[in-house]
């Protein structure tokens, strides 16, 4: 079994699965010896929960960006991808750290949030460079739908994990984001996993709407259900529950590299 | 976008982006209700709750607590969300049918649960503007 | 009268906006809905089908790319790019993939 790190991004549909999804992988990979950072470049709540972290209550990179004198916006002195990190991450259970961009409380506006934003955008600009780093996971949450792929939020990731449900509007997105993903110029390996799966036919239903082919099949779970009602990390709630379990085998294809990859068109 | 739009003879429906970004950006007048849509997780509720706090400066808001099962799910949408005005749309097996096959859930079952709820809802606010 | 939907994604804002919009304009209302979303799926819950969806968001990426400079005013959009949903709904596709900003 592999400990070389894993640089993942999970995109999809909004209600899709995707912080359940990348805060059950990381806390696994974690679990098997793998150093993680989570990061989550979602405004709005998710990866906090699935890991079972206690979320920041103010964003913490709003203190690491800076306007410089023209105005233009610019990490602090001193703070490269490691700094931002060490420092700014909070820890989550099996020792995974977590790097949030911020939520958005809005009583104060949008303006306190955007330091963070731009700060948070450049380190993980930086992540593939950093030397200190190099030996590290990471598992990036981003945002419902195609926006923040189309403007590369996830520049570390080797791989795009694009989550579906199999209902139209899940596939026609991740179909959009298949499209934007693959124009870059050093597109990610795209990996599909079909989530919430009812029937048994649900497999290739999602493989046909988006017209590849499908690494795996997560079943529709109520014990995740209460999960997501109770805010609580599936992994913690219900270790053993079929949807915890075809994660934990996601988590092994992904280690071992048996997956269907489906890279550059 | 909304405020730019007259809404003088038709009825406007704005499916705006998720979160609560477009109702900060929101100013009095752009709308004359918003529906602050939720389900049961957690999370949706959290961000229904800021959504409807920050809507409510600027318009009538009327929660939609979506896709409830059972009296737990209700709950704990109250919990998050009773100050403000809510409607109950229960989880229903013709939208789940709708979604998967990418219909309209109106065009799967108009008399469904969900589809009752829903019209209810529509004709409370229509009754509100100027008959057809 | 204006009515805007607002929520976390996934949580069924898109299939309660379409479905109020049919539902009224079955009502005898005239219905004008736009989709706002970065991710545009309300010509599904509209009934229009998901490969017309798809098209509609085509067309409307066509018109960033195309007139970057000349920004469509609303009621220009609407003039141009309204299509006709079931029920004489009329859908318009507003959103920009374009604004960088991240939120």
């Amino acid at each position: 079994m592999s400990r070389s790190p894993l640089r993942i991004a999970v995109v999809g549909k909004g209600g899709a699965g995707k912080s359940v999804i990348a805060g059950t992988i990381a806390r696994l990979l974690a679990r098997r010896g793998h150093r993680v950072l989570a990061l989550d470049s979602d405004l709005m709540p998710g990866l906090a929960f699935s890991l079972g972290a206690s979320a920041p209550s103010e964003p913490p990179l709003n203190d690491a960006a800076e306007r410089d004198e023209d105005g233009r916006w610019r990490l602090r002195k001193g703070i490269g991808a490691f700094r931002a990190v060490t420092r700014y991450s909070t820890e989550a259970p099996d020792g995974v750290r977590l790097l949030e961009v911020g939520k958005v409380s809005g009583s104060e506006g949008r303006a306190p949030i955007m330091p963070a934003v731009q700060a948070f955008y450049r380190v993980i600009h930086r992540l593939r460079r950093a030397e200190p780093l190099r030996e590290w996971t990471v598992v990036g949450d981003l945002p419902a739908g195609p926006r923040q792929t189309a403007f590369d939020w996830a520049p570390y990731a080797d791989t795009l994990l694009l989550v579906a449900e199999p209902t139209w509007k899940s596939a026609l997105t991740a179909r959009r984001i298949a499209r934007i993903a693959r124009a870059r110029r050093d597109p990610p390996a795209v990996v599909v996993v079909a989530n919430k799966v009812t029937a048994a036919a649900d497999r290739s239903r999602v493989a046909r709407m988006l017209g590849e082919p499908v690494a795996a099949a997560i079943p529709a779970d109520e014990a995740a259900a209460t999960a997501d009602r109770l805010g609580l990390a599936l992994i913690d709630h219900a270790p053993s529950s079929p949807a915890a379990r075809a994660i934990e085998r996601l988590v092994d294809q992904l280690l071992d590299s048996r997956l269907p990859v489906v890279s550059a068109a | 976008m909304l405020g730019e739009l007259e809404g003088k003879e038709e009825i406007l429906i704005c499916d705006m982006e998720a979160g609560v970004g477009t109702v900060l950006r929101m100013e009095k007048g752009d709308a004359d209700v918003v529906l602050v849509v939720a389900d049961p997780s957690a999370k949706s509720i959290e961000v229904a709750r800021r959504a409807a706090e920050i809507a409510a400066e600027r318009a009538r808001v009327i929660v939609v607590a979506n896709r409830v099962r059972d009296e737990a799910d209700l709950e704990a949408m109250r919990a998050g969300l009773g100050a403000h005005e809510l409607v109950e749309v229960p989880e229903d097996p013709a939208v789940a049918h709708a979604e998967r096959e990418g219909l309209a859930p109106i065009d799967v079952d108009p008399d469904a649960p969900a589809m009752r709820a829903l019209r209810e809802l529509g004709e409370r606010l229509a009754a509100q503007t100027a008959p057809p | 009268m204006k009515i805007a939907v607002a929520g976390k994604g996934g949580v069924g804002k898109t299939t309660t906006s379409g479905t109020i919009a049919r539902t009224l304009a079955r009502a005898g209302h005239p219905v004008l809905a736009l989709d706002a979303d970065s991710n545009p799926m309300l010509g599904i819950s509209l009934g229009v089908g998901p490969e017309e969806t798809d098209a509609l968001l085509a067309a409307r990426q066509a018109l960033d790319e195309g007139e970057a400079e000349h920004e469509p005013t609303a009621e220009g959009l609407v003039e141009t790019f309204g299509t006709d949903a079931p029920d004489g709904v009329r859908l318009v596709v507003v959103s920009r993939i374009d604004r960088p900003d991240p939120g």
